[in-house]
């Protein structure tokens, strides 16, 4: 039996087509990750519908300007993430780990900047779910602590989910350190790129719904 | 992964370079006094992002058609989601 058939698993008869397979989960797994977003997406737009002053008020409140920076961070290691699956598939070892790295890099930076963000915001009184964190004085207080609810919510669970990207990407670099099965190894980093590219999808919509369109 | 492309650096690196403009003219347009329109551009940038983020960071344009299937499935059930949601919305209410 040689390299390449060992690593087809019994149920496939190519190694294609159990990287096809691959893909197809993860796919599969993404679309089922939209409708989870979607959920919250929805709540938020009726939300919105029913109270649109309120809530384009309230966004007043987010610290636009901080996530702009953010965003492009993030959509910079989507490209340093792309990149790094061209460099493992063309076996160059040095390369992967270095752009491996830099995602991470840029990863924790955005996670760090949201956290900043999250400071200023309880200073500033707009988390209604902490004792003492909450004196917005804008107008309809009650029905603007569901935008801040919503904000919280959907930022949150996009950290979460990067949270769990950036654990992924640590993994995916000491596999690419070690650089033992690199065929492997590529395979899993079209995954991991996957989900990663897919935590850049949902975070532009969130940008431009939550920060821009209320502008 | 297959890639077709001679430079695959390259041409993400021209696609990376035009997302972050693309982004940086919806935040502008974002402050622009043109009324309802710059939400309706932001909108419109925001889901050509989505769909270049998906073309070439998540590899689409190299996928076969069943990938691609599969990932507007989960588009399709949020337009099925929001569509039928808001139209219970928009008879209930009177706005």
């Amino acid at each position: 039996m040689n390299a390449k058939s060992d690593q087809i698993k019994e149920q496939f008869e190519t190694l294609e087509q159990q990287k096809s397979a691959d893909r197809l989960g993860m796919w599969i797994f993404l679309a089922t990750e939209t409708m989870l977003f979607g959920g919250l997406f929805f709540a938020y737009t009726a939300s919105h519908t029913l109270h649109p002053h309120v809530f384009s008020e309230a966004s007043h409140e987010l610290e636009w300007n901080l996530e702009f920076g953010n965003t492009a961070v993030l959509l910079t290691s989507g490209f340093t993430m792309a990149l790094a699956e061209i460099a493992v598939s063309l076996k160059r070892r040095g390369l992967t780990t270095l752009l491996l790295l830099t995602t991470i890099f840029l990863g924790i930076w955005f996670l760090v900047v949201k956290g900043v963000e999250y400071v200023d915001d309880f200073q500033n009184g707009i988390v209604p779910f902490i004792a003492g964190g909450y004196f917005y004085t804008g107008p309809s207080p009650e029905i603007a602590k569901l935008f801040f609810n919503f904000y919280f919510a959907l930022t949150g669970l996009h950290a979460f989910h990067m949270s769990i990207g950036v654990l992924l990407l640590f993994i995916m670099t000491t596999l690419a350190w070690r650089w033992r099965d690199p065929d492997k190894l590529t395979r899993q980093m079209t995954i991991v790129g996957l989900y990663w590219a897919f935590i850049d999808v949902a975070w532009m919509v969130i940008y431009t719904t939550l920060y821009l369109l209320q502008q | 992964m297959k890639l077709k492309i001679k430079n695959p650096w390259l041409q993400l690196t021209a696609v990376w370079l035009a997302m972050l403009c693309l982004f940086t003219i919806s935040v502008g347009l974002a402050f622009a006094p043109i009324g309802v329109w710059h939400s309706v551009i932001n909108l419109i940038i925001a889901g050509i992002l989505v769909m270049s983020i998906m073309t070439f960071f998540m590899h689409l344009k190299d996928s076969e058609g069943l990938l691609r299937l599969t990932a507007g499935t989960g588009f399709f059930w949020l337009i099925i989601l929001f569509t039928l949601s808001l139209a219970d919305y928009f008879s209930r209410y009177s706005f």
